[in-house]
């Protein structure tokens, strides 16, 4: 070998081995990167990941957090808010009103009730008697008891009372994780485009309808599977030739405000899980599909032709979920028999019939009820409240609980325990329930 | 002093115990203890006993009553009886002592065997006529709303309190079969006194011996009791009866139609059955789920019922007790339009009701078990529409 080939393999060698030690210096500066996750298995030998420890900024402190925009969600927030409580709102979606609005949900129910007297009467009033106010006002709601309501219409008129309430809103923001201290919520982490945020409160409310924030925060609770649905609109119902089609049964569901506008409703598949992402997902596709082949159904039935899908409903219809383990489980019998609450929040009514003590009662004989702030307080965590359709309560009254109108009851209700216990500066579960009462009547809540 | 001896001499035992069971057989829930003095008569629950073959532990009563009649002549009539009662004191003579009344054969103790060796051969024939029920029906009869055949069975006490007017005492001496039976019960006493060689302060004359007829009584009965079910049974139709009821044939002969069951009923589904095509079943009580179900909590009408029509059973065995079968017509049902609703599966205490997805249709559907489902009544009660149709089972 000549000195010159020597060195010339000598000088490929080094460089070879030079690279060779800088790409094992790179690689093992991305193993070891504080922010990358490793593989573990966890006890259930299902596959993890640790999340790294990472500084979280704090977006925003405030007195009341109110997690989930639907009808609970938004009259918390406009209540605490107008009793002047620093308030803000997260909501995972583009619009107020969840399934009321986005879910296409549109009849709010449960509006009216019979008093002691037999008298058949209106019951929800205060900030949801508000919306249903307006909504009427501006012509974009069908019928005086359980109306029927134009569900853009409603995400405006909601859009509308959270900013003259002042409410700090947060559109599109999906809330993660609790921030607790102790058996003391502090706040909630949430995710959106400007990344991950931490919002500070003294009080937060849970109206996430599934109880995400209580389930969180290590809270017991009952899971219940239920239909899972989805609602779809027509257009051009108007046009449909009742001459040709004549008694031929179509599943065109039941008017709108908007003329020729119908919405359809959809049972869906039964015992559902509701908290299972792998179960909306298949459901939403599988519906979608199933909504567009009953749409083409009526499209090719003469006299129809006219018809289309106006839209399917933003937020699938999940009935219900959790349901919170509160100081006071409401039941059945205290529905049916005017039982009367000092710590009374709201008075809801009914829609359905129900069956009590082996009789039957009717919508139109059902009695009005009352809804106790200690269904809801949560057990064990301090200052969270729960409203919407995840408070406390038996099974057999889902159909009364999980609907528009006891949802905008409850909601009111939490919202306004929460400004008197911040305006107290005491525990959510100890603001003095006749400050409280005092309150929910100034801002025309009817208490019973 | 003086005034409240005077009371007292007017307060006569039967008097209290009459109040009470007037009380009690108020067509009023009372719970367990409605039209309780039923369990005080030995005939009813003699026959009871022997018909359906099972006693319970209120029939302890009628036994211990059973038991005083050996040894106290005509205890029931004298201290107990309310019919006998209101009979004593809706008279204008004390005693018609005309010819006819005096030969007028001592029928009751003949009545008493017949229908008691009919009830030991599965038919209690004239369980109907005991005295507690028919003063107990009287009332009960106004728990329904009035119908033809409610006053029909209405007027029972009425006519006999106008017989009695008309024949004062005949009734109570020689036609009742409890007052009969008694009479029997005491003198099988007196013949055993007599073998014995004890002889009372006042010696009883025997006059003749009533065994050949007794006996007679006796077989007639047996033969009707085997007879008369296989004569009735082509008639019987489909109702739907409360659950552990005897079969039908041995149910409109058992059940005194006292409505206990229709009025301790907590949903109110029991009503009198007024089937004016089938008179054998008239007054008994028939299932109507038009204001509620029957309570999967609850045995009040076999806790009740005095006569073992409806037998005693126990909650847990409520889901093994048929009554009828829940059938669903789906033309009008309101998941066909896609209205909310789930009330039939929401209702069904037993789990019968299962939502199923329909193959035509983009929803689901509710299904009946029919291996679950018991027939309460709660889906047919609860549907808005009336898509559920409760079927009565065809009844032999």
């Amino acid at each position: 070998m000549k000195r010159r080939d020597f060195i010339t393999r000598c000088i490929i060698a080094g460089t070879a081995a030079g690279m060779g030690f800088s790409c094992k210096q790179v690689s093992g500066k991305r193993g070891t990167g504080k922010n990358n996750p490793q593989v573990q298995y966890s006890s259930s030998g299902m596959k993890t990941i640790t999340e790294p420890a990472s500084e979280i900024p704090v977006y925003e402190e405030c007195d009341v957090l109110v997690i989930g925009g639907g009808p609970a969600g938004t009259a918390a927030a406009i209540s605490a808010s107008r009793a002047g409580a620093r308030t803000c709102l997260v909501e995972r979606y583009n619009h107020l009103g969840g399934l009321w609005t986005g879910g296409l949900v549109l009849p709010l129910l449960s509006t009216h009730a019979v008093d002691k007297r037999g008298i058949r009467k209106q019951v929800i009033h205060g900030v949801g008697g508000e919306m249903a106010e307006r909504l009427r006002s501006l012509g974009m709601s069908i019928q005086e008891i359980n109306p029927v309501i134009d569900p853009e219409a409603a995400k405006y008129v909601l859009d509308e009372m959270i900013s003259e309430a002042g409410v700090t809103l947060y559109y599109h923001t999906w809330a993660s994780n609790v921030i607790m201290d102790g058996n003391t919520i502090k706040g909630v982490i949430v995710d959106n485009k400007s990344g991950r945020m931490a919002l500070l409160a003294r009080i937060v409310i849970d109206c996430t309808g599934d109880g995400d924030i209580f389930h969180l925060a290590g809270e017991n609770y009952d899971k219940m599977n239920y239909h899972i649905g989805l609602v779809h609109r027509l257009g051009n119902v108007d046009k449909i030739n009742h001459d040709i089609v004549k008694d031929k049964k179509l599943n065109i569901g039941g008017p709108t405000p908007i003329s020729g506008v119908n919405w359809v409703n959809m049972n869906g598949l039964d015992d559902q899980d509701g908290t299972d992402i792998r179960t909306l997902s298949k459901l939403q596709s599988e519906y979608r599909k199933e909504i567009w082949e009953s749409v083409s159904r009526i499209r090719s039935t003469p006299g129809c032709e006219d018809v289309f899908l106006l839209d399917t409903a933003s937020q699938i219809g999940v009935r219900m979920s959790r349901i919170l383990e509160g100081e006071y489980r409401l039941t059945l019998e205290d529905t049916m028999t005017f039982k009367s609450f000092n710590d009374v929040i709201g008075v809801s009514g009914a829609w359905t019939t129900m069956l009590f003590k082996g009789k039957k009662v009717t919508p139109e004989a059902r009695p009005l009820w009352q809804i106790p702030l200690r269904s809801l307080v949560p057990r064990i965590t301090e200052n969270l409240l729960v409203a919407g359709r995840c408070f406390c309560f038996e099974r057999s009254l889902v159909e009364d609980t999980r609907i528009i109108g006891t949802c905008l009851v409850t909601g009111h209700g939490a919202g306004a325990a929460a400004a008197v216990a911040v305006k107290e500066n005491v525990p959510a579960r100890k603001a003095t329930i006749n400050k409280v009462k005092k309150l929910l009547l100034e801002q025309g809540a009817w208490l019973g | 002093m003086a005034r409240i001896g005077q009371w007292s001499d007017k307060i006569s035992i039967r008097g209290i115990v009459t109040s009470i069971t007037f009380l009690l057989a108020l067509p009023v829930n009372l719970g367990i203890i409605t039209g309780f003095a039923l369990w005080f008569s030995p005939f009813i629950i003699l026959n009871s006993v022997l018909a359906v073959r099972t006693i319970v532990p209120l029939n302890i009563i009628g036994i211990i009553v059973l038991i005083i009649f050996f040894f106290r002549k005509r205890f029931y009539c004298r201290y107990i009886c309310p019919t006998g009662f209101c009979l004593d004191n809706l008279k204008f003579k004390n005693k018609a002592d005309t010819s006819f009344m005096r030969h007028f054969p001592d029928i009751g103790g003949w009545l008493a065997l017949f229908s008691v060796a009919g009830a030991a051969a599965g038919l209690p024939i004239l369980i109907l006529v005991d005295p507690a029920a028919i003063f107990t029906s009287f009332f009960s009869s106004f728990a329904g709303k009035p119908v033809l055949v409610t006053v029909l069975s209405l007027s029972f006490l009425p006519i006999l309190l106008i017989f009695n007017i008309l024949l004062p005492g005949l009734w109570c001496s020689k036609i009742c079969p409890l007052g009969g039976f008694q009479d029997i019960l005491y003198k099988v006493r007196e013949l055993y006194n007599l073998r014995r060689g004890h002889t009372d302060s006042r010696p009883i004359k025997i006059e003749y011996s009533p065994a050949r007829r007794y006996f007679i009584a006796t077989g007639t009965g047996i033969l009707a009791g085997l007879i008369i079910p296989s004569l009735v049974r082509g008639k019987a139709g489909r109702r739907i009866r409360p659950p552990a009821s005897v079969e039908n044939s041995k149910f409109n002969t058992l059940c005194i139609r006292c409505g206990n069951c229709i009025k301790a009923c907590p949903a109110n589904i029991l009503k009198h059955s007024s089937d004016t095509s089938e008179i054998l079943s008239w007054m008994t009580p028939e299932v109507s789920f038009t204001e509620g179900y029957c309570l999967e909590s609850c045995n009040r009408c076999g806790q009740v019922c005095p006569s073992g029509s409806i037998q005693h059973f126990s909650l847990a065995s409520k889901s093994d007790l048929f009554m009828a079968t829940a059938i669903i017509e789906y033309g009008n049902c309101l998941l066909l339009q896609n209205r909310e609703c789930d009330r039939c599966k929401a209702a069904c205490p037993y789990s019968a009701v299962k939502m199923i997805p329909s193959e035509e249709f983009s929803s689901v559907l509710p299904a009946i078990n029919t291996s679950k489902c018991v027939g309460c009544g709660a889906c047919a009660v609860i549907c808005p529409t009336g898509t559920i149709k409760m079927q009565a089972p065809v009844l032999d």
